[in-house]
């Protein structure tokens, strides 16, 4: 009994952690912004602390992580394919929150906040529609399958690539910023919607039950959990090295399209 | 197995990749304030 | 000069330009009939076939004819020179979204309304035990798409390729509005009763993206 309740407090000691470093990401990003050349020295922490939970993680998938049963050794793509999404979705949020703060501020260093959110996340959904193929053709034997969490992300996909298309064509003006801060804030707020709406057209999934309200073996959780703060680590120095870039080049003589790396 | 070691591969391969992006698009817009200053 | 009363000289402009010169209304409609047409001649179907997949298709074409609606929504030499001078008006210009959007809304359910008459020309589709909720999904759907498109078209204007950019901004967005109209019509059309939380999201859905519109408009327009 007192094992049981461990393994609980484990669970939420593991969510509320990555709850909180997901926040504290956000967060450290958002402050990153109001003051970039100055705070960008940080990011080199970051960086390293990246490195280190990445490699932590790796050491916990090969030799921490159980075998399951079922799937065999294929199953511990779970271990790459969940932490990928809490940066997917942090990705808009940065967005959205960067799109509400250009438009009531005009201050360039939230539309950077948003377009690095958008680029650093598009690159982790994506990531996420490569590896949940690689996981689904040994374990269901297609490449492709209508579940929830597979078409909701394709669907999140479109929205991002659709950002980034505005962006990249309508750059230069200060109308563009307005325009991609507006889509911004209506892209994420669908997205509740979009879940409800593929949910329901699916009826049934074919996707694993959420693990985690099953009740996830310790050891897989940790592993997990490990990976969604690596990941973290990894998003937020990626969206901070992105949004340097983008101050040092809206001071450089040369045109360059905002959002575009050349 | 090999379908476990390829994902893990393509992830830090565009991970990676983007990252080392980032630093030659850093190091190009170093360049180009520097030659402005 | 309320905010109100622009957005009914808004919306009232609108209306009486499209039952005027019939341009908008009259193109979505014969594009609805080509592509009914031709889904009914090119579709092999059995009559069971058809009923279940009529409600998604007949969102489909309708989503497909509001790109015609809602890009011409801001584009007409006459539309420059009345936004200019609205856009003007000591008022919020939130307002002057919510007549448009109006305006877009009644010409789209108009166009839904048409199309489900197609349908059951064409299909075989039966409405007469269903037509109170599908009625309904239509308004609610009308609006949602209304909403979001008018938004989007107003910022594709300016854009480059925007008979491209507006589908791609918009049809992500919209495919809850797809997926709930065409689940309860499918839902009337089968007789199965239509789940409360579908009307509560689908009202939900419509009434953040009327707000959203409303309070982004202001720095929309300032192109």
């Amino acid at each position: 009994m007192v094992s049981a309740l461990v393994t609980t407090l484990v669970q939420y000691l593991v969510s509320g952690l990555v709850m909180l470093s997901a926040v504290l990401a956000a967060a450290w990003l958002v402050w990153l912004s109001r003051d970039l050349p100055a705070r960008i020295g940080g990011a080199r922490g970051v960086g390293a602390a990246a490195l280190a939970l990445l490699a932590l993680w790796l050491g916990l998938v090969v030799g921490y992580a159980p075998i399951e049963q079922v799937q065999g050794v294929v199953q511990k793509i779970f271990y790459v394919h969940i932490p990928a999404i809490i940066p997917t979705y942090l990705g808009f949020a940065l967005t959205a929150v960067g799109g509400i703060g250009y438009l009531r501020t005009r201050a360039e260093s939230w539309d950077q906040l948003a377009a690095s959110g958008a680029e650093v996340g598009v690159i982790f959904c994506t990531l996420m529609l490569v590896v949940g193929p690689i996981w689904a053709k040994p374990v269901w034997g297609h490449w492709w399958v209508w579940d929830l969490r597979l078409t909701s992300t394709l669907v999140l996909w479109f929205i991002y690539v659709a950002y980034l298309l505005l962006r990249g064509l309508a750059y230069g003006s200060d109308a563009a910023r307005t325009f991609t801060s507006v889509y911004g804030i209506v892209g994420t707020a669908a997205i509740p919607f979009v879940y409800f709406a593929v949910d329901l057209a699916q009826g049934s999934t074919m996707h694993p039950s959420n693990p985690a309200r099953e009740g996830l073996p310790a050891e897989m959780g940790r592993t997990v959990g490990a990976g969604m703060v690596a990941f973290l680590a990894v998003f937020a120095w990626l969206v901070a090295r992105r949004m340097e870039i983008a101050a040092l080049e809206a001071r450089s003589p040369a045109a360059r399209a905002p959002g575009a790396l050349g | 197995m090999s379908y476990l070691v390829a994902a893990y591969v393509v992830t830090g391969l565009v991970l990676a990749g983007y990252a080392l992006r980032l630093r030659a698009a850093r190091a190009r817009a170093l360049r180009d304030t520097q030659l402005r200053s | 000069m309320s905010g109100a009363s622009v957005a009914r000289a808004v919306f009232a402009k609108d209306l009486l330009l499209d039952f005027r010169t019939r341009d908008r209304l009259g193109h979505m409609a014969v594009f609805a009939l080509l592509v009914v047409a031709l889904l009914s001649i090119a579709v092999p179907a059995s009559a069971d076939e058809r009923r279940a997949w009529s409600p998604a298709l007949l969102w489909m074409v309708l989503l497909f004819a509001s790109l015609l609606g809602l890009a011409r929504s801001f584009q007409s030499e006459a539309e420059g020179g009345a936004l200019a001078l609205l856009v003007q008006a000591p008022v919020d210009r939130g307002w002057v979204f919510l007549g448009k959007a109006g305006a877009n809304a009644l010409a789209l359910f108009g166009v839904a309304l048409w199309t489900a008459v197609l349908f059951t020309v064409f299909l075989d589709v039966d409405w007469s035990e269903a037509w109170r909720p599908a009625l309904a999904a239509g308004a609610l759907g009308a609006l949602g798409l209304a909403a979001l498109g008018t938004l989007l078209a107003a910022m594709s204007v300016a854009v480059r390729f925007r008979e491209f950019l507006l589908p791609v901004l918009l049809f992500p967005l919209v495919l809850p509005v797809l997926v709930l109209a065409s689940s309860i019509t499918g839902a009337a059309l089968a007789g199965r009763p239509v789940p409360g939380l579908w009307w509560g999201v689908f009202a939900l859905y419509d009434w953040v993206f009327v707000v959203l519109g409303y309070l982004v408009f202001d720095y929309v327009l300032e192109d």
